[in-house]
């Protein structure tokens, strides 16, 4: 495994967030905004805390909701890539507890230029948001 | 039961129910002979429909059948718990048309529904785990796909069960409509996205003075 680049990063990663989980839920969808100063490409994720994480997209077809897997991500340089609430999400699939508000939840996320990247990501009770 | 993966589980019956809406909302705008309906997000049933005699069992793994949505204004929303984006967020809408509805006036209580288009993996304590999350006094409810699809059929939503040769972590495609039911139990309005909660609060407030 490669280790992060000890030089500056040009792969800026903020609002990392993990919405907190019903019990017994195996799943929970994680948002993220990624800036890059090169252009850049988010191929893969994962995290010791679910059995697989996958970028998946959420649309919204002639009324009915499907959510896709989505191979990768495209960053432009100096753009900004917002996964967030029915769009795109980091789906984890098979999670080791239910993510309750307050926990830290490390996730590596892949890229093409800047290698793999770890970042914490905070858990957030979402349930009474009112956008 | 077994599906191909390309099964679309929207039946002929609700094929022909989504296309009667359609010509009920065109031929009420026309030739309207009621007090003219008001303008929701989504469509207004002109004959409220019944739903063919069902049981599916609740968040308690108790029997529910076609009586338990009388006498109360019902909110059903068709989703399964693996679901972690769409799902919460359409539960979010609920808390808040609850909250947008406490303390206005009616005659029958307003109850919530998770519906599950997945019972093979929500069961019973699952789906009622899932609910009771977002409010105490939602309600979930699963059943085999046959009872099901008779709550689908009649709300006119679709959705796309797994192939059987699915692992565990398949996905389900499903319709994004929120359904009301009347106190008689009879489907009554479909709103259909995108979802904001006050609009549908203010909706239901109207159909509920008209009933």
């Amino acid at each position: 495994m490669a280790s992060p680049p000890l030089r500056a990063d040009p792969v800026e990663i903020t609002d990392a967030w993990i919405r907190a989980t019903p019990p017994g839920v195996e799943t929970a969808a994680a948002y993220v905004t990624i800036s890059s100063s090169r252009a850049d490409r988010l191929g893969d994720a994962s995290s010791d805390s679910a059995r697989d994480v996958q970028i998946h997209e959420v649309t919204n077809d002639d009324g009915i909701m499907r959510m896709r897997r989505v191979e990768s991500v495209n960053l432009d340089a100096n753009a900004t890539v917002r996964l967030e609430p029915g769009g795109m999400h980091l789906m984890m699939f098979g999670i080791d507890k239910a993510f309750v508000p307050g926990d830290e939840v490390v996730i590596t996320l892949v890229f093409d230029n800047a290698g793999e990247i770890e970042h914490v990501f905070t858990v957030r009770d979402a349930r009474w948001n009112r956008g | 039961m077994s599906a191909s993966p390309a099964t679309i589980r929207i039946g002929l019956f609700a094929l022909a129910s989504v296309l009667a809406l359609a010509a009920g909302a065109w031929f009420s705008g026309r030739l309207s002979v009621r007090p003219a309906a008001p303008e929701i997000g989504g469509y207004i049933l002109d004959q409220p429909r019944e739903i063919a005699p069902f049981e599916m069992l609740d968040g308690d793994s108790e029997p529910f059948r076609n009586a338990d949505f009388e006498k109360a204004w019902s909110f059903l929303f068709f989703g399964y718990t693996y679901c972690p984006d769409a799902c919460p967020l359409t539960m979010v809408v609920f808390t808040n048309m609850k909250a947008s509805l406490a303390g206005q006036p009616g005659d029958f209580p307003v109850r919530y529904y998770l519906v599950s288009v997945d019972p093979a993996r929500d069961l019973p304590e699952r789906i009622g785990e899932y609910v009771e999350y977002f409010d105490s006094e939602f309600r979930g409810l699963t059943g085999p796909y046959v009872e099901l699809d008779k709550l689908t059929a009649a709300a006119g939503v679709a959705y796309i069960p797994p192939d059987s040769a699915a692992g565990d972590d398949y996905l389900v495609d499903h319709s994004s409509s929120i359904t009301l039911l009347d106190p008689d139990g009879k489907i009554h309005a479909i709103f259909t996205p995108p979802h904001d909660a006050d609009a549908i609060a203010r909706d239901f407030l109207l159909l509920h003075d008209r009933y």
